[in-house]
């Protein structure tokens, strides 16, 4: 295997010039903690937390005002919540979770295991994790990847930002333009670089 | 009261669909009974979360579970998963529309390489030559794109396919120039899609989204908008949706006399019929038959030879992956444009048995390749994760690899002793492990697939551990055919040993994997088992007309 990605992932890494980063970390980190419209599902706090979580994974350090929290994903996910908060996470639900809790994850758990992991979280970050730095936010995140919690909030972040606009996360097709998709009915070819005069 | 019909048909996919349009055609009355809905090419959409994640045109595991295992010596628990279409079309509305012809070899393996010890491996009861006329006659009843003669490997054909293949996109350039380069033959993919308009539908759109959904367009040779229209046109079939059939009755002397079902109030309902066939599918239809126990029957009907739900075959699957310099948007038109089978044939010098093809793809629409899209060492969030998403999505295409599955015994479908469906009924419980040979063979393709990439000039290649399957979407052997009663469920004429007028076509009829597309094959069979019925029915060997 090549070692491709790690090239290429350098490569990026040079060109972003360190006070670039930092504008556009307190950025989001203004956005993150800037007031959000109200949660059906999570007290405000909670809401804040969520939406700085998910901004850390899906920032907007390449495209400016398109990361999780312009494309809709804290309200996605609490509309999950909200729609499902009498514990009715059933098999359906296994598109927001891949990580392992238990025997099934098919219940209320999920809804046991945010807020708990929420609480952790600002145990662990001495205050609410909303108002970390964002290089504490990354760090305090770092420590708790391959926790459920975590898999079960990046999942959802995923999930809402690919899936159809219709629900909420993909706002203006954001996610679906960051990485070229394009949902239409008709093409024609040449349809990529490599089959054109094919 | 109305007369029962000739003919009961349970489940309206790839062999229902046929079936009744050829009874139909033929003169006979034909009731499909279908649990899913009739949906309408307009009904279809490009909504991944519904579709691929929420079950929206397959079984639900919500209402209908599964249960899953690796040997009877466990408690089945969840962990696996089956996956069959749940509408009118069944398996053809949704599927990537792969249409591999079997080649010889898949019929007579048995008497070619010998036996398996401590598997069903056999010989089929019918050979190639009998039903390649069946091949021909549902690539043009239904419509398939490709081109014959390109493939060496490519067995005997009486006539070539109806319509061109497809155009081929970047994956399938790629491919053809990584197989060339190692000497292999790649071949434009033989599609069930209409590369043109073809008998009164469209042609291929090239919106790109054929796995896994139905087609707006109508462009997808499914039974649902090809001989499903043709069969309701006679006058003479009805196709009734939201029927959930859960016991086929029998009389004194041991003949069907129709089903029972649930309609979509979940009331008892039930159709009398002259004759039943079954066509739900490999893990469905043992399990209806394992359901109509009784006391004449009791190990389930049809079951003297104790081989229903028998046998059971996924077909083998492996991935792999490259990321290439220029965008090759590989969303854009059907799935499959490049095919090679050079590796379809069992070779001693492997140490194994199994045999199989590759293609060219990208597996995932965008919420798939997000979460499962990229090398396993990039980060899942932050980011160099969203930056490499960025680079990698219109860039990556994967090398799928499709090969063999032995029969086993231990591997098959039962009814949970404890699990029941939202009908409580029992739940179908799914008893597998891969043989070993089954999985060396994937590993081995799986290799050959990234020499191809790499030979195509890939920047980066990965793949997908190959693990013991826990699940698969082709469902096979679980009721095979055969000539001895006591081998076999059904026989030539795909009617079961045990019950004259009860008949089963479907995946189930299998007698050996195939070689990982099953779709084709199914189709050829239904064609050939309508032939065979309409006849039993015209000479007076089973009860027809009125």
């Amino acid at each position: 295997m090549s070692d491709g990605t790690a090239t290429l992932a350098a490569t990026w890494l040079a060109t972003i010039l360190p006070g670039v980063r930092a504008a556009v970390a307190h950025a989001q980190r203004a956005a993150a903690t800037a007031e959000l419209p109200p949660f059906e599902f999570f007290g405000p706090e909670e809401g804040a937390d969520i939406a700085a979580i998910t901004a850390q994974m899906w920032p907007a350090d390449d495209a400016p005002g398109e990361s999780a929290l312009e494309a809709g994903i804290p309200h996605f996910i609490d509309h999950l919540f909200a729609t499902r908060s009498d514990g009715s996470f059933n098999d359906k639900d296994f598109a927001i979770y891949d990580g392992p809790i238990g025997a099934d994850p098919v219940d209320g758990r999920f809804t046991t295991l945010v807020r708990d992991g929420l609480a952790d979280l600002a145990t662990r970050a001495g205050g609410r994790f909303a108002a970390l730095s964002p290089d504490q936010q990354r760090q305090a995140l770092a420590g708790i990847e391959t926790t459920p919690f975590f898999l079960l909030l990046r999942r959802m972040t995923v999930v809402g930002l690919f899936a159809n606009p219709s629900y909420g996360g993909n706002a203006a097709k954001m996610g679906w333009r960051a990485i070229g998709f394009e949902d239409r009915f008709v093409w024609q070819p040449p349809f990529g670089a490599y089959d054109a005069g094919a | 009261m109305t007369q029962a019909p000739d003919f009961v048909i349970v489940g309206s996919g790839a062999a229902g669909g046929v079936i009744a349009k050829e009874l139909a055609v033929s003169g006979f009355r034909v009731v499909v009974l279908e649990q899913g809905p009739h949906l309408k090419a307009t009904d279809f959409h490009h909504d991944e979360l519904a579709t691929v994640y929420r079950y929206a045109l397959t079984n639900d595991p919500t209402f209908s579970p599964t249960t899953f295992r690796r040997s009877a010596a466990e408690v089945a628990g969840s962990g696996g998963w089956l996956q069959y279409a749940r509408l009118v079309g069944g398996g053809t509305a949704h599927f990537t529309a792969n249409y591999w012809r079997f080649h010889e070899i898949d019929f007579n393996e048995r008497s070619k390489i010998g036996a398996i010890a401590g598997t069903g491996f056999d010989d089929w009861p019918i050979t190639y030559d009998e039903l390649e006329p069946y091949y021909t006659k549902v690539e043009w009843d239904i419509g398939v794109s490709g081109q014959a003669g390109v493939s060496p490997f490519d067995p005997p054909r009486s006539k070539p396919y109806p319509m061109p293949p497809l155009p081929v996109k970047s994956s399938g350039v790629l491919f053809e120039r990584g197989a060339k380069r190692l000497g292999w033959h790649p071949f434009p993919a033989p599609m069930a899609i209409a590369s043109q308009p073809y008998q009164g539908r469209n042609g291929c759109q090239h919106c790109g989204f054929c796995e896994f959904f139905g087609c707006e367009f109508g462009a997808k040779s499914s039974t649902l908008f090809t001989v499903i229209p043709r069969a309701q046109a006679t006058g003479r079939c009805e196709i009734r949706s939201g029927c959930y059939v859960f016991r086929i009755d029998v009389d004194r002397r041991g003949r069907t006399t129709g089903v029972t079902y649930y309609d979509a109030h979940k009331r008892e309902r039930r159709q009398p019929a002259k004759s039943v066939i079954l066509c739900c599918n490999g893990a469905e239809t043992p399990r209806l038959l394992l359901l109509s126990a009784s006391s004449r029957f009791p190990d389930g009907l049809a079951n003297s030879s104790g081989l229903v739900g028998k046998h059971l075959m996924f077909t083998g699957w492996a991935l792999t992956s490259g990321v290439f310099e220029q965008p090759l948007n590989e969303f854009k038109s059907v799935l499959v444009t490049r095919v090679l089978q050079d590796f379809y044939e069992t070779d001693p010098a492997r140490g194994f048995y199994g045999g199989g093809g590759l293609d060219a793809r990208l597996d995932f629409p965008p919420i798939g390749f997000a979460l499962s899209g990229l090398p396993p060492d990039v980060p899942r969030w932050g980011a160099e994760y969203q930056r490499t998403l960025r680079h990698y999505f219109t860039r990556t295409m994967n090398v799928a690899c499709h090969s063999t599955s032995l029969p086993l015994a231990s591997n098959n479908i039962t009814l949970d002793p404890t699990v029941k469906d939202a009908w409580g009924l029992p739940a179908l419980r799914v008893t597998y492990r891969d043989h070993p040979d089954d999985l060396a063979m994937m590993r081995w393709l799986q290799a050959r697939g990234l020499e191809l990439l790499q030979a195509a000039g890939a920047q980066r290649t990965w793949s997908y551990p190959v693990t013991e399957q826990s699940g698969s979407n082709h469902l096979l052997g679980t009721c095979r055919m055969g000539t001895d009663a006591a081998a076999s469920v059904v026989d030539r004429s795909h009617r079961t040993h045990d019950v004259p007028n009860l008949f089963i076509c479907d995946g189930s009829s299998f007698v050996t994997s195939g070689r990982g597309q099953p779709t084709c094959t199914i189709q050829a069979l239904a064609y050939r088992a309508a032939d065979h019925i309409a006849r039993l029915a015209r000479t007076g060997e089973i009860p027809a007309g009125s």
